[in-house]
């Protein structure tokens, strides 16, 4: 039984009821997965520290109460055909702040423009606008946090304004043209981030506002990413469908398009099973790689499949009419 | 029978279906994933996602579209192949999967779509590079 109690940055502290046939190095293995000897014997010695009553790390009892520090678990819920957002709390801005530290700009940029190839979807400038968005708003809640060392004096009034300041370039930097779609407004970005003043209002409540904004706009490129690209590719495969009289040529052109979608699928499907399997993490050169592999492979899976339909088309001039037989004249016209 | 497999052409007919076998499964694929995904994180999420299965970055990656497919995929193999994956991902991971029957076999066939899916996309490409390379216009511009 666990019941949570304390809190520190990474962190989660909790009162540990020990049961029957549990070890401290069980215990840690089942919280920190396994570790290295060495980060075994560290982390029992902290747990020896923390629970002074435990004489010889080898004989806990059942029933006995521990403490201890286990890494911070984040959980989003899922919902039913939808699937889990980051939402803006303190608990989404750590995990925000630590994925962007451990992650490389790079990899970051490569990265958003990897979904769009490997599902068969997506674009890259949606990918890189994605990045823009959601890497800045940590920045702005980090103004939040400039104002809750202030009001916990931790800092004083001047290294505040400083660091405020430096927030605001920062940002103004960074988001550049996009800074009015970013912040929803013309005003400048040191009127729009501004601390609420207002009697019973959170003082920080329009900033978390504006990182909630900036989060809400990154989640949405990057979702509806790949299905504008998707219905943007379906799209052009339409518009010529109902431009092309010959019905070989509809065919061939409803072929390519589903086949290098298809191709994409089955492709981001492979590589999705292959890191899910190794959990090793995709460096940025890795990342091109797969995407430019994934781009091979769909363009290539499509011509294929064109040129296939035309061999057939080839043989038997009354070959399978797909557009037909699907109504896809009548959607596209 | 005889008269088919005599068929010159036969090498054709069955690459065009092999490639349209390919498509059908890929939309096959997507309709299981969509279907499944919400199930398998409603049921693994709690339990699973977290360190140190999922290093920081993945769990801030994965959590959302267009990523969060890779967490179905983990848990889908985590049910049809849990040796393998235990030796990996999910290292020193202590979950009884054996009351969640629908969706290992749910998994199972997810996993066999796909696997004859790529196969045929392979089968349709490396036919595709060879009658490329062999064709002898190629000589000719």
């Amino acid at each position: 039984m666990t019941m949570p109690s304390l809190h520190s940055d990474d962190h989660d502290t909790i009162l540990y009821d020990v049961q029957h046939g549990d070890s401290l190095s069980r215990i840690i293995r089942r919280y920190h997965g396994p570790l290295a000897p060495g980060k075994q014997q560290a982390i029992i010695k902290r747990i020896l520290l923390e629970n002074p009553e435990i004489r010889d790390p080898n004989r806990i009892y059942p029933g006995q109460i521990l403490v201890l520090d286990i890494p911070r678990q984040y959980c989003p819920i899922p919902k039913i055909m939808v699937p889990p957002v980051v939402t803006i709390d303190e608990r989404a801005i750590g995990t925000l702040k630590q994925g962007l530290e451990n992650t490389g700009k790079e990899q970051k940029t490569i990265i958003s423009t990897l979904a769009p190839l490997t599902l068969a979807a997506a674009s890259t400038g949606l990918g890189t606008l994605d990045y823009t968005f959601k890497s800045n708003a940590p920045l702005v809640a980090e103004l939040a946090e400039n104002y809750q060392d202030l009001m916990e004096k931790k800092i004083t009034r001047g290294q505040y304004d400083y660091r405020r300041v430096k927030i605001l370039k920062k940002l103004e930097t960074k988001l550049g043209p996009l800074m009015r779609i970013g912040m929803g407004s013309k005003r400048p970005v040191n009127e729009v981030l501004r601390i609420t003043r207002k009697k019973d209002a959170i003082p920080t409540k329009i900033i978390e506002r504006k990182a909630e904004r900036l989060l809400n706009l990154s989640r949405n490129l990057s979702r509806g990413g790949s299905v504008v690209l998707a219905g943007a590719s379906l799209g052009v495969a339409c518009h010529d469908i109902a431009h092309t009289d010959s019905r070989q040529e509809k065919n061939e052109i409803l072929v390519e398009a589903l086949g290098g979608i298809m191709g994409g699928v089955l492709y981001g499907t492979a590589v999705t099973l292959a890191i899910a399997m190794m959990a090793t993490p995709v460096g940025w050169v890795a990342a091109l790689v797969i995407a430019g592999v994934g781009a091979g492979v769909s363009y290539g899976f499509g011509v294929g499949a064109r040129d296939l339909y035309t061999n057939m088309y080839s043989l038997d001039g009354n070959t399978i009419d797909i557009v037909h037989r699907l109504s896809i004249d009548a959607v596209c016209r | 029978m005889m008269d088919f497999l005599s068929d010159p052409n036969l090498g054709t007919y069955v690459m065009f279906y092999v490639a349209m076998g390919a498509i059908v499964l890929g939309f096959l694929l997507l309709i299981l994933w969509v279907g499944l995904h919400p199930f398998l994180c409603r049921r693994f999420d709690k339990e699973l996602f977290k360190a140190p299965w999922f290093r920081p970055n993945e769990l801030f990656l994965y959590a959302s579209w267009p990523f969060s497919p890779f967490r179905s995929a983990a848990y889908m193999l985590l049910l049809t192949f849990p040796a393998a994956i235990k030796k990996r991902r999910f290292k020193g991971v202590e979950i009884d999967t054996r009351g969640d029957r629908v969706l290992t076999f749910f998994s199972w066939i997810f996993l066999l779509v796909s696997s004859i899916g790529i196969f045929l996309m392979i089968v349709v490409l490396v036919e595709g590079a060879f009658a490329y390379v062999l064709s002898p216009n190629i000589l000719d511009g």
